[in-house]
């Protein structure tokens, strides 16, 4: 009755159940404080302050509209989305040709490139806030949103590099070699081989770079002055007065905040979970 | 080929874009700091030199040591910590199984959280006086284990390196995913008509295929821990009385504290050299597995 | 001949006058921290559109920068030689190292000039700000740090008086723990709470203030080494010890402590006197209604037992490289704002003056504001820790403290540390 085959077959429904139970377990631990965050942003501030875990007792969506209007969130908010997008395009146009030349090229100093860009990894923000902010003054780029654009773009060269750098290498040769033999140009080699073929690196490290960008806080700190040029980041300190914090609409503005992120992330999971199924295997 | 892949003109102009930005929004700067690192600067007046005292300073400092160890021990959980999981992750969820794409999708959001959620949110959840761990503890009847999480000096550095392992398996999740899309399936596929099984499958074939990725995530995983400082610093400002204290904040301390700017870069300089120093070890130990491992063509 | 002489005269000197009226905006910026939900801010703001009425001839550029940010945004802008003509600072260490830089212009002729002004202030307001004979600015507000809040209620519902020498701190402490109400509730994830509320008000009783001065000065063989400060931090571990503070005091800060008391499950809560402005907004008037404002229980030190903790509140400054009219407009803000007429403004935002003396209707006062002025009248001020030392002992103080109160460091260990730092 009960023979081998059904037994094997319990055993993996029990342990398809297990691994289920466990990433459900795994998926309420990471997704709590975002939940947390969202019903307290419904909350009134004394509410949280009288017990941070309890659910709202009425919904007050009305803390959105003041964090919006309050700190002027609609105008953070697009000086952000300008200054990551912007950020992100030049990273990865100047970090992808980069990362192809260190990847495929043969030259000397390659190994000493590669070391020179992790370098800019290993430092934390703080320690550069003046010498930068002296360079930017003598550039004359201070309170611009480009100091900002140009900022992120050379700080998230190193990690666009690096792993770019690390996917493009282990693409196969052969598939260079022929395009080669059949007369490509390359920028075509480029264009039509190597990004496409880098689809998921590329996805990742745009969302890599738009994370970080888009809570980048300590340059934007320094060098924007004008209320017009501020981030999101800056805003959202806004709410943290020094003697209270009205906890309620800091957590309506973090929601806004939040947002853009979790769309982007939406739209680039596909990416890079399809968007390799026609590259590296057919070769 | 050599015409095209060894073409110096080529090379420079592929690599211009990039060098130019960095080298003048970064390296400068970067260099121009260690520079103060010799002087003894408050910030405010001109800065005197000093040689290496302030390097001497720091090395007989035992509170710099403290938060030296404090980094190490977060480089260590995280890279063994955030690394394996997001492997198995990545591994688990890169087949076709119901619900792959959402549970994808939340294991990446406490990425998304910005520094000062993560900290108030966790501080409030380990909260011993109020706290829903402790609450939660107490309710199973396990109260005997509910500790003053972050105030209790033996706890506070553990919990922390949870809390960084929480925000950022995510990261290492998606790269390695990614990563594995890049392995065609037909290797797995006849691997199993071979007869392997799946932990063979993970050890033999996919961990040396996407070998270049893992070692990526390691020096990245190394660089953030040397780094840590904003999630930290929300939570616990280094204490109680240092016993969360890193070398990031460490030197912020001293640079907007307590006036002391040379010393401050003294610091990032030598903060600089440690992670340098163990980014080419790393890379060295793992160069070498990969010579014998690496997948190429298909 | 003449006429066009003339002619051209007066046509020259209509052009000028139009030319220097064309410039007689007076600009200048300013930087300040009073951003966000605090009524500081409200008060801020309110008086700022105040002075831009009254002087459309001077454009400020006003800039708000969060609380937590401003000092090291102002600081990364001294290092790099770009400070704003106007900015607000911190009395005592903070003045004394951007003065002894020379970054700052001081106001002693303004002063002079408005002898009236200047004589109205309590000493605080002025002599913290005052570096090597020269006065940097005033402040617009003296902070009581000490101030001992307690519920009534809850010392009534367990039979206790409220303390008046160390041995009843220790048994009302007692009594409180264990029934379960926290005795004192506590913040000190910062760091400076417990040294600028507490320590520093304990460690006069047993001092007094001048062996203080001279341990600092290291005049008169006083030393942090001594017997009667030892004893002041041994004091503080053994409170600590009682279980005088909530178990999360050093993971929450002194904004978060109040909940405690505001939920009434804290018998005292020993804040400044920044903390009214929160407390008449949020607090539940149940609460409010049983809150009294006490001060610290006298210890039998060498310190006078009735001192309170008070340190002057923020001033605006100028910087020294400010043209002579952007000084002179300056000038007046900072006249404008810790004036008469500000100050008067001061209790509707529950913040104290730093006049010797105001003239307002007490009736319209919140109680508890009023009762804080009382205890300002009744009280001599002495200093507090972190305005005394310079910033590097400061932070040893605030480092150590916390050390102290959880065991990992020794009082007298501490104490030594300290004197080895004395430059």
């Amino acid at each position: 009755m009960n023979g081998p085959n059904e037994g094997a077959a319990a055993r993996k429904i029990a342990g398809k159940a297990l691994l289920y139970l466990i990433l459900v377990v795994f998926c309420v631990i990471t997704i709590y404080p975002l939940v947390w965050m969202l019903y307290s942003s419904v909350k009134t501030n004394g509410e949280i302050m009288m017990n941070s875990f309890a659910l709202p007792s009425a919904l007050h969506p009305e803390n959105y509209a003041k964090a919006w209007t309050t700190a002027k969130i609609g105008t953070y908010f697009a000086n952000s989305l300008v200054v990551t997008v912007l950020a992100i395009g030049l990273t990865l146009v100047c970090g992808a040709s980069a990362a192809f030349m260190l990847a495929k090229f043969k030259f000397r100093s390659r190994d000493f490139v590669l070391s020179l860009f992790i370098v800019g990894m290993l430092i934390p923000m703080q320690a550069i806030l003046v010498p930068l902010f002296i360079q930017m003054k003598d550039l004359r780029l201070i309170d611009t949103l480009a100091s900002l654009v140009l900022a992120y773009t050379a700080f998230g060269l190193p990690l666009t590099i690096f792993v770019l750098e690390s996917f493009i290498r282990s693409l196969p040769d052969s598939i260079l070699e022929a395009a080669v033999l059949d007369g490509a140009s390359l920028p075509r080699l480029f264009m039509c081989i190597i990004l496409p073929m880098s689809g998921p690196a590329v996805a990742t490290v745009a969302i890599l770079n738009f994370l970080t960008n888009w809570k980048e806080f300590s340059l934007a700190l320094i060098f924007i002055s004008t209320e017009a040029k501020k981030t999101l980041p800056l805003g959202l300190y806004n709410f943290i007065g020094a003697y209270s914090t009205d906890y309620a609409q800091l957590m309506a503005a973090m929601t806004i905040a939040s947002l853009p992120l979790i769309v982007m992330y939406a739209l680039f999971q596909d990416r890079i979970i399809d968007g390799m199924a026609d590259g590296a295997v057919k070769n | 080929m050599d015409s095209i892949f060894k073409n110096r003109k080529y090379i420079a102009l592929g690599l211009a874009p990039a060098m130019i930005i960095y080298l003048v929004f970064v390296l400068y700067p970067i260099v121009r700091s260690f520079f103060y690192g010799f002087y003894d600067w408050n910030g405010l007046s001109k800065p005197v030199y000093v040689g290496l005292s302030n390097f001497a300073a720091i090395l007989s400092d035992k509170v710099f040591w403290k938060s030296f160890w404090n980094n190490i021990y977060i480089v260590v959980v995280s890279v063994f910590g955030q690394i394996p999981l997001g492997l198995i992750l990545a591994v688990i969820l890169n087949r076709k199984m119901r619900g792959a794409m959402a549970f994808r999708f939340f294991f990446f959001m406490p990425m998304i959280l910005s520094t000062v959620v993560v900290g108030l949110l966790w501080s409030t959840i380990l909260n011993s006086q109020v706290g829903i761990l402790n609450a939660l503890l107490k309710a199973l009847a396990l109260g005997g284990l509910a500790q003053n999480w972050l105030g209790d000096p033996r706890f506070a550095m553990p919990v922390v390196g949870f809390i960084v392992v929480w925000q950022f398996f995510g990261l290492y999740m998606v790269i390695l995913l990614a990563a594995l899309q890049s392995i065609p399936k037909e290797i797995h596929e006849s691997a199993a008509l071979d007869g392997a099984g799946e932990l063979t499958k993970l050890t033999r074939i996919t961990v040396p295929m996407i070998w270049g990725a893992i070692t990526a995530s390691v020096v990245l995983c190394i660089a953030g821990g040397m780094r840590t400082f904003d999630l930290v610093f929300t939570m616990t400002q280094g204490g109680p009385a240092h016993a969360t204290e890193l070398m990031a904040i460490y030197m912020y301390n001293k640079t907007f504290d307590v006036y002391k700017y040379g010393y401050g870069s003294a610091v990032s300089l030598v903060i600089f050299a440690i992670s340098f120093a163990f980014i080419l070890s790393s890379r060295a130990l793992m160069g070498k597995a990969s010579s014998e491992g690496k997948g190429g063509e298909a | 001949m003449r006429i066009r002489v003339l002619a051209s005269a007066l046509l020259f000197t209509i052009v000028l006058a139009f030319a220097s009226a064309a410039d007689a905006k007076i600009k200048f910026t300013l930087w300040h921290s009073y951003i966000g939900a605090d009524q500081r801010a409200e008060f801020m703001a309110d008086r700022m559109a105040a002075f831009r009425k009254a002087h459309p001839e001077i454009e400020i550029d006003e800039q708000l920068i969060p609380r937590d940010q401003y000092q090291t945004k102002l600081k990364t802008m001294a290092a790099a030689g770009e400070l704003p003509d106007a900015f607000l600072l911190w009395p005592n260490a903070m003045t004394v190292e951007f003065a002894k830089a020379g970054l700052l212009a001081d106001i002693n002729d303004l002063l002079a000039a408005n002898p009236a002004w200047k004589n109205a202030f309590s000493p605080r307001a002025l002599d913290e700000f005052t570096v090597d004979g020269k006065t940097y600015s005033a402040a617009e507000g003296v902070s009581l740090t000490s101030i001992v809040f307690y519920n009534k209620a809850l010392f009534a519902k367990y039979g206790v008086k409220y303390p008046t020498s160390y041995t009843e701190l220790k048994s009302a402490i007692q009594v409180f723990a264990k029934n379960g109400v926290i005795p004192i509730a506590d913040g000190n994830k910062p760091k400076w709470p417990v040294q600028s509320t507490i320590f520093s008000c304990l460690a006069n009783r047993d001092t007094g203030t001048k062996w203080l001065e001279d341990a600092i000065a290291k005049r008169n063989g006083a030393k942090f080494t001594d017997p009667v400060f030892v004893d002041a931090l041994t004091k503080l571990k053994e409170l600590a010890d009682l279980g005088a503070f909530n178990k999360d005091y050093n993971t929450i800060d002194n904004v978060q402590m109040r909940s405690y008391f505001y939920k009434g499950e804290a018998a005292m809560m020993i804040d400044g006197s920044w903390a009214l402005a929160d407390m008449i907004a949020n607090a539940p008037a149940a609460i409010k209604a049983n809150t009294e404002l006490g001060v610290f229980p006298d210890l039998g030190g060498k310190g006078d037992p009735k001192a309170m903790c008070g340190v002057a509140a923020t001033g605006i400054v100028i910087n020294a490289k400010a043209s002579a009219a952007q000084k002179a407009a300056i000038g007046k803000l900072i006249m404008f704002l810790s004036g008469e007429e500000s100050q008067k403004l001061f209790p509707k935002y529950n913040v104290p003056i730093s006049l010797k003396s105001i003239s307002i209707d007490k009736a319209s006062l919140d109680p508890i504001y009023a009762k804080m002025l009382d205890l300002i009248a009744a009280h001599p001020l002495v200093t507090v820790y972190d305005s005394a030392l310079n910033s590097e002992m400061a932070s040893i103080v605030n480092d150590g403290l916390q050390a102290v109160m959880i065991g990992q460091q020794k009082p007298a260990e501490l104490a030594a540390q300290l004197q080895a730092a004395l430059k």
